[in-house]
Formats: structure tokens, sequence, C-alpha cells
């Protein structure tokens, strides 16, 4: 069997990336937020999200430089997105997706369904600035089980860190069916600080769940600690 | 076309989007310094400065975090389209 290497994901990885993003966004259930929000199909997803990440936009959460992938005999089969939120000072990773969407959809799809994006913002957590943010995570079904997911957060972490030394936290917004991901998420060191109100019959038709956690872990030594020493 | 000319143009966008009569656009004014200004709001806001100059955006001009950061580069890119 061919060893799981890690690396940046390319331009190769493009269709894996936006099954990351989809699977992510579905979080389990049967559609996307997208495809409930804006009444299109998974294919149309599918399609917009390339289109969005062939635009190569810079710093942004659906573009290729922030997804981080394992492959297996040369092929992706685990990825996930990691930024630092609000890096430059700039929008939030929100407010670049909702411009982004609205772009490739059209401002009229958009408008149109403005009454259920806000239902649907209602129930999600706001993301903190200057921390890293994980997010996307998907792991092909026959690699499950074998702790990849664990894997790409240390890897994600040990990578930002590196580059921003002064981070001092990492976030992940969990939709509130997830248990699962919970679990993982918290073997890693993550722990629930907080959760939207649950309003089930509004948004949550028109959302994976009806509330949304959001994980927090706390980085409170500098990276350079937890760097394995070399035994003589 | 002048800064000005467009600090004012911006000002009644903003004021009318983000229902606050008091707001004075900046340039170093951002979402965390307006309180209705949302991921949302921000579609609005977008929009109503496109029809107000006579402008369109592509993606890779408003999309990117690292040269739209504020009120001020939103400025910069308007006087810049509206030149060429």
């Amino acid at each position: 069997m061919s060893q799981l290497l890690s690396r940046p994901a390319v331009a190769s990885d493009r269709d894996f990336v936006a099954t990351c993003i989809i699977e992510a966004e579905a979080s389990g259930t049967e559609q996307t937020t997208y495809e409930r929000v804006f009444g299109i199909s998974r294919e149309e997803i599918f399609d917009f999200v390339c289109q969005l990440l062939d635009e190569d936009l810079e710093g942004f959460e659906m573009s290729l430089p922030v997804f981080w992938v394992i492959e297996n005999g040369g092929k992706p089969v685990a990825g996930c997105a990691g930024w630092v939120e609000c890096e430059y000072g700039g929008p939030s990773s929100a407010t670049l997706r909702a411009q982004a969407l609205a772009y490739v959809l059209g401002r009229e799809k958009w408008q149109a369904s403005l009454a259920d994006l806000q239902r649907v913002a209602a129930i999600s957590m706001p993301r903190k600035a200057d921390f890293l943010q994980l997010e996307a995570f998907f792991v092909l079904p026959e690699f499950r089980g074998r702790w990849l997911t664990g894997r790409l957060v240390r890897e994600q972490e040990e990578r930002f860190r590196k580059q921003f030394p002064e981070l001092k936290a990492s976030q992940m917004l969990v939709w509130g069916n997830n248990e699962t991901a919970c679990r993982l998420y918290e073997r890693q060191g993550y722990k629930i600080v907080d959760s939207t109100e649950s309003k089930a019959g509004s948004a949550g038709e028109k959302a994976p769940a009806a509330f949304m956690f959001s994980m927090e872990k706390h980085f409170y030594y500098p990276i350079y600690l937890h760097l394995p020493t070399k035994k003589n | 076309m002048e800064m000005d000319a467009i600090r004012d143009q911006l000002n009644e966008i903003f004021r009318r989007v983000f229902e606050d009569a008091a707001i004075e656009v900046r340039p170093d004014m951002t979402a965390a310094d307006v309180e209705l200004w949302t991921s949302l709001t921000h579609m609005e806001m977008m929009h109503g400065v496109e029809v107000a100059f006579g402008i369109k955006f592509k993606l890779q001009e408003i999309n990117n975090p690292r040269k739209m950061r504020n009120v001020g580069d939103l400025m910069d890119l308007i006087a810049k389209k509206k030149a060429d």
C-alpha cells in the first residue's frame, strides 16, 4: 500500500477540494445549505464551487491555497481548509463567501433567497478575528477509521503556528447534528464554548441542523515547545 | 472622480443600507465599526455602490482580503474604475 503523504492542495486537486467543501456543507445530511437555500442541484453547486476555485482568490476559504490534503498514491484522500480570520484586518470570511456566492449565482437568485439566508445567518456562529479557522473536513469513505481527521487538525495547527507564532487559538464551527465531528475535535483538544439557540422549523429546515456549535482550542505555549526533542 | 465626491455618495449609500443617518465614512472604517454591517447588508452596500457609480466590480477586485481591507480601499477602487 502507498504511503499517506501530506501536502498543500494543488490545481489538480480542484474536484476533490470542491467535494470537501460540499460534503462539509451537507454535514452528513442529504442536502447542503446551498441546495436548500438557493433551490439548486448538487451538480450546479459543484460547478459553482469549481468556478470559485478556478478564480484563485487569495486568502479566501474557497480557494486551493488554504487547503491541506493527505494523498495516497498521488490522489487526495482527505483534506480540510485552514485560514486566519480577518488576517489583513479586512472583511470576515462570511462576507467574502456571501460576495463570492452572489457573484457566481447571480444577484437575482441571491436577492430571491435573502429571507432564507437571513434565517440561516441567525443560527450561524460568528468566526473570531485572528483565530485559526479549520473547516471543510472530508475523508474518502474507504480511508475512514485511520485517524486522518486528527492528522489534518494537527498538521494544519502546526503549519499555521509556524507561520504565525503569535497565533493564540483555533476555532471550528460545527452544525449541531454532527456529534461525530464534535467528538473527533474534542480528542484534538477542542472544547464547545458556545452554540446558537435552536430555531427548528424556521431556519432549521434550510440548514443541516437547527443550531451550531463553536469549538475552540487555545495555544498556551509557543509552537517550539511542542516539537519532539532528539534523544541521545 | 474626486475623493470628496466619492465619499459623499458613499455616505448616502451607507446611511441608507446600514440605517444610520449619522454615518460618516472614513478610509479606515471597516465592518467592525458599523453595527448593521453584516455579510448580507454588505451585499446590499456593494450593489448600491455599483448602481450609484455606474460600475461593475470583478470578483478578483472585491474578494481579496489583502487588497480590500477597508472603506479607503473601496474608495480607491471606485476612483480607479471611474478613471478607466
